[in-house]
């Protein structure tokens, strides 16, 4: 792994606007990023979605890492990333959620982005839980 | 048997894994398509796209019509999904069970223009089409399942 790696930057690509509906959320959440690209899909049916990749990476230099939050794993978004922008200093999540976003937007550069990925992920799909089922269960512990 | 044909440059993506798959109760989706039969990296790019409970199946447009034409595919409920107009008239010529064809997404290409919102097609397209149209073939727009269908006939 590169040592050297510190400037982050980042992707959200999806179908229809949820990209910049992310990107409001995370501007009251933590605050503007000049780092954070995005990409909203088949807005205008026919905008090439592989020249809109190919320009976002052309900003990203080799020894800098691009992470790719993308939303649905298997969906045209996602694949065509794959197709056109797996590189070695690109990294590409599925299936996102807000938090899992701004744990990685908010990680430690020096740690090592592989292992950033690995637990924000796990992290983040302990976010989505059926809320009434946890305070029931909690109640009944209570009783 | 063959639940819908359908042409699609995006191949499997979600509207055919999200829509398509559970409304037609799909449990084979089939890809014919001879490029990507021998590119093992899309291959394995479209399989992450399989919807549970599916099978996929990439092959050749020749072997697909092969698959499609023999009985042991009659057990399942087939998606068939190719990425252009003259694959689907292809197979449609080699397949005689497919009657009509879902135009659901074709991006503009050198030449091309838009029929419908997501469909472009070129001159060499509408010559196909219109040979498809003479044989008796329905061609119909759709995006999603829930769309009113368009008749392509009426759109060119």
């Amino acid at each position: 792994m590169e040592d050297n790696v510190n400037t982050r930057k980042f992707l959200i690509a999806t179908h229809g606007t949820l990209a910049s509906g992310v990107k409001s959320s995370l501007d009251i959440i933590t605050g503007a990023n000049d780092n954070l690209f995005l990409i909203q899909a088949y807005l205008e049916e026919n905008k090439s979605l592989e020249e809109e990749i190919l320009s976002i990476l052309e900003k990203v230099d080799d020894n800098e890492e691009l992470i790719v939050f993308s939303d649905l794993l298997g969906g045209s978004v996602t694949n065509q990333i794959l197709q056109y922008g797996l590189r070695p200093n690109v990294h590409i999540v599925s299936g996102f959620n807000l938090a899992l976003v701004i744990e990685i937007l908010l990680a430690d550069t020096k740690i090592d982005i592989e292992q950033v990925i690995k637990e924000s992920i796990e992290n983040a799909k302990e976010q989505m839980v059926y809320v009434n089922k946890l305070l029931t269960t909690q109640h009944n512990d209570n009783d | 048997m063959i639940k819908l044909t359908r042409i699609d440059d995006r191949l499997v993506h979600g509207q055919v894994a999200f829509t398509w798959t559970p409304s037609l109760g799909i449990d084979c989706l089939l890809v014919a398509n001879d490029k990507v039969a021998k590119d093992e990296f899309q291959k394995m790019t479209l399989n992450l796209g399989k919807p549970s409970g599916t099978k996929l199946l990439i092959k050749s447009v020749a072997d697909a019509a092969t698959f499609l034409n023999d009985e042991r595919s009659k057990s399942f409920k087939v998606l068939v999904l190719v990425n252009n107009v003259k694959d689907a008239a292809n197979l449609t010529e080699l397949v005689p069970e497919i009657t009509s064809i879902n135009l659901g997404g074709l991006r503009t290409k050198d030449g091309s223009k838009l029929i419908s919102k997501a469909f472009a097609v070129n001159e060499e397209d509408i010559a196909i089409i219109r040979e498809l149209l003479e044989k008796g073939i329905e061609l119909e727009v759709r995006q999603v399942p829930t769309d009113t269908k368009q008749l392509v006939k009426e759109l060119i």
